[in-house]
């Protein structure tokens, strides 16, 4: 394994009678892009703020950048989830005074700014007030004050919240580009799609336990998809009769179907055995989504019941 | 370091360089003396009404009337006007100023009664019926008298020592009359009354009146090595009471204000959730500590600024032997202490929730506490090596104020140890206090939602 940039053994930690982080292990490697993936509610917030030093686990050991996060705190940018700006406050003050905090040095720190004000399209934007700015430029500027010292190690803590999707877009831009400058990126998300679209790895936890942590490559050679989608042009496509399929859903209203494959059937010689059966307008092996991934494990862990809840919680999102 | 150094500018700036701020802390003194030399201007300018006309004295025997003559005599009034500027003068010397210039002592001379124009003519009536009074009440109505005064035989015989009550005397005015002319007319007939009674007792009545005149003490403080220091009643008072309060005033002020301004600060990062976007470049130890350091810098200003001000005023009135240098030096000491005791209560009280309507209610117990100085520095200035005064010097936070209401009173404290012992101890609390209030803080910044009751921030010292 590659050196790891965070890495968590057994960490916990409770508020009260709540345990929010159980025994929680990761390792983050050093130079990757990751999601730190869960429903709301399931330790995400949590385990960053560890991460960061800002709370302490009850149990287990922490280690950032070979040490504790206090003291490599300038090579860290973190956007927390609950982000804000000093609203009487001019943007280039603002972003100077945490850049400061953060050690950079202030010559040239202006001109810097600048530049990266003009790289999330807010130019001219220096010398009004933050509260002159709608939500979504004051998030560009809490984005922009996350990476302004130019950090080692960027932990986003759900940073797409609120964004609209263009700027979404120029936000997934920018987070590849500085993945391609080699630096070590971890973000949370609720929107399991949205990690889809730009990670390499993923972290699943749910009720503060980790569910899954593997890469996309490794997610898809394990989670086989079971599902065909088929839209037959006459008639309805039953299972009685072929082999392999042991059931059949009707997606919503039109002609489409769900095609469920028995636990040891190959998709292609089942597909082909419809296809001999059926006029089909189209036929497909469905990719597997995160979220079916997390149902399934949510399932495969704490039942049926749970699985139910776990897919209404995503439906929410 | 540099970091806490940073924040504490932050801090700093963002509350001084404010139009607000600054004009709160120097309009406040400006506006005092604006108003009150607007006060002066005014007094200056004031012009005592005339007071012109006839007052008619019933009285049956008629004695009265000359006794009243000689007392509203131009001569007798103009005697007493100059009576009156001289003893001001004397009461504004005692204070210590040498030369009245500048102060307003023609001003107030000029409000005192009988300053103004005084022409007045007594009709004398013998004559009691009821007839010839309801006629005399016709014409204080109609404005043709300006007052008219019913003497009655009892109130001009001598009086019983042993009487509980002071003999009676009608005296009716018209409406329109000045309150200052119906006062003076009032007094003026009772010292005809007592001339009346001394000369039937076969006195001479200016002879008594001025027998009855008190003489003054000169009261001299013995102090050590047998130096005797003169000090007039008034300066006794103020070195007593007024300085000790000014000194502790002073220092509340300056602690409330700037730490009131750090505690709104920390809501307001708190509020505006920009909070956590601080812990991600420094820890929340460093965060208080700059906050409290910075606001602490503008407590000194606002110190700096007003006993200064204090210090110029009394340097320009030549009153500097009211106050001991070394006291400003403690009340700084005891700035430091007493700031950075209130401070990290409003930290962490400012860390805890997330409008200032809660901060109230967690902050009360607290100022119950310090209210103490406030409410007790008549009782502590008077006797501040009192069991009460002592006591209330080791019970933090109040310890700063009270000492501070110790160290400038006329008595000083007594035995003299206690002002390092007061020092160490009030140090030693404040390194607890700010070590709670770090644990508070810490846990408190990221906590939204219900406020915490007081019982469950001393819980949060546990965590974490």
């Amino acid at each position: 394994m590659m050196d790891a940039s965070i890495e968590l053994h057994g960490v916990s930690k409770s508020f009260g009678a709540t345990r929010a982080v159980r025994n929680l292990d990761l390792a983050v490697p050093a130079g990757s892009l990751c999601g730190f993936l869960g429903p709301n509610g399931a330790g995400k917030t949590t385990t960053i703020r560890m991460i960061m030093s800002i709370i302490y686990p009850d149990e287990g050991a922490i280690e950032v950048l070979g040490g504790s996060a206090l003291k490599s705190k300038d090579r860290i940018g973190y956007l927390p989830e609950e982000r804000g700006v000093y609203r009487k406050m001019r943007v280039g003050e603002f972003l100077h005074y945490i850049a400061t905090l953060k050690g950079v040095d202030r010559r040239g720190l202006a001109s810097h700014i600048k530049t990266w004000l003009d790289r999330v399209e807010l130019p001219g934007v220096y010398s009004k007030r933050c509260e002159e700015l709608s939500k979504g430029m004051q998030q560009k500027v809490q984005f922009l004050a996350a990476i302004i010292h130019d950090p080692d190690l960027l932990i986003f803590d759900e940073p797409f919240s609120g964004l609209d999707p263009v700027n979404t877009e120029l936000l997934n831009r920018l987070i590849r580009e500085l993945h391609g400058q080699g630096k070590t990126i971890i973000f949370s998300t609720h929107i399991l799609h949205q990690a889809e679209l730009l990670c390499e790895r993923i972290f699943l936890i749910n009720h503060g336990v980790k569910l899954l942590d593997a890469t996309f490559q490794e997610i898809r050679e394990r989670y086989d998809p079971r599902t065909i989608v088929a839209e037959p042009i006459d008639g309805e496509i039953s299972p009685d009769g072929i082999e392999g399929l042991v059931a059949v859903r009707r997606m919503g209203d039109g002609p489409a179907q769900e095609l469920e494959l028995a636990p040891d059937a190959n998709p292609q010689t089942v597909m082909h055995r419809i296809m001999e059966r059926y006029r089909v307008r189209s036929i497909e092996l469905r990719q597997l989504s995160l979220d079916e991934v997390f149902v399934q494990l949510v399932q495969r862990d704490e039942g049926k019941d749970a699985a139910m809840q776990a897919r209404e919680s995503l439906s929410h999102v | 370091m540099s970091k806490i150094a940073t924040i504490a500018w932050r801090e700093f700036k963002q509350t001084v360089v404010r139009k607000v701020f600054v004009l709160a802390i120097l309009g406040i003194p400006v506006l005092a003396v604006g108003g009150m030399a607007l006060l002066f201007m005014v007094i200056e300018g004031h012009v005592e009404p005339p007071l012109k006309g006839t007052i008619a004295v019933v009285d049956p025997s008629g004695d009265m009337m000359d006794a009243a003559r000689i007392e509203f005599s131009p001569k007798r009034i103009a005697h007493e006007q100059r009576r009156q500027a001289e003893q001001i003068q004397e009461a504004v010397e005692e204070l210590g100023v040498p030369s009245p210039a500048g102060m307003p002592a023609g001003g107030t001379f000029r409000m005192g009664i009988g300053t103004g124009i005084v022409e007045i003519e007594i009709e004398g009536v013998t004559d009691t019926r009821d007839a010839t009074v309801d006629a005399l009440r016709a014409r204080v109505f109609s404005g043709d008298l300006v007052a008219l005064v019913i003497i009655t035989e009892a109130v001009l015989e001598v009086p019983d020592p042993d009487a509980k009550d002071r003999a009676r005397f009608e005296l009716l005015v018209p409406d329109s009359i000045d309150n200052d002319h119906t006062s003076f007319i009032a007094d003026k007939m009772g010292l005809a009354v007592v001339r009346v009674r001394a000369k039937r007792a076969g006195h001479d009545p200016d002879a008594m009146m001025s027998m009855l005149k008190e003489p003054r003490a000169i009261t001299r403080t013995i102090l050590e090595g047998g130096v005797e220091q003169e000090e007039s009643e008034g300066l006794r008072e103020i070195r007593a009471q007024i300085i000790p309060m000014a000194f502790m005033m002073l220092l509340w002020i300056a602690v409330f204000t700037s730490s009131q301004h750090l505690m709104m600060s920390t809501i307001e990062e708190k509020s505006n959730r920009v909070m956590e976007v601080l812990l991600s470049a420094v820890s929340p130890f460093e965060l208080m500590a700059g906050k409290i350091i910075g606001h602490g810098c503008v407590g000194l200003l606002i110190m700096s600024i007003y006993s200064g001000l204090a210090v110029i005023s009394l340097v320009s009135l030549a009153m500097m032997n009211l106050i001991n240098l070394s006291d400003l030096a403690y009340l700084f000491v005891f700035f430091i202490m007493a700031y950075f005791m209130i401070a990290s209560i409003m930290a962490a009280v400012g860390s805890a929730v997330t409008d200032i309507r809660e901060a109230n209610t967690l902050i009360m117990p607290v100022m119950i506490v310090v209210m103490i100085p406030l409410m007790l520095w008549p009782a502590i200035s008077q006797s501040p090596n009192g069991t009460l005064a002592t006591v209330c010097s080791y019970v933090p936070p109040a310890i700063p104020f009270v000492m501070i209401l110790r160290i400038a009173s006329d008595e000083g404290v007594r035995p003299l140890w206690e002002i390092p012992l007061t020092i160490v101890w009030g140090f030693a609390c404040v390194l607890g206090m700010v070590w709670m209030a770090a644990k508070v803080f810490r846990v408190g910044v990221l906590m939204y939602g219900k406020p915490p009751s007081p019982l469950q921030l001393l819980k949060w010292l546990r965590y974490a």
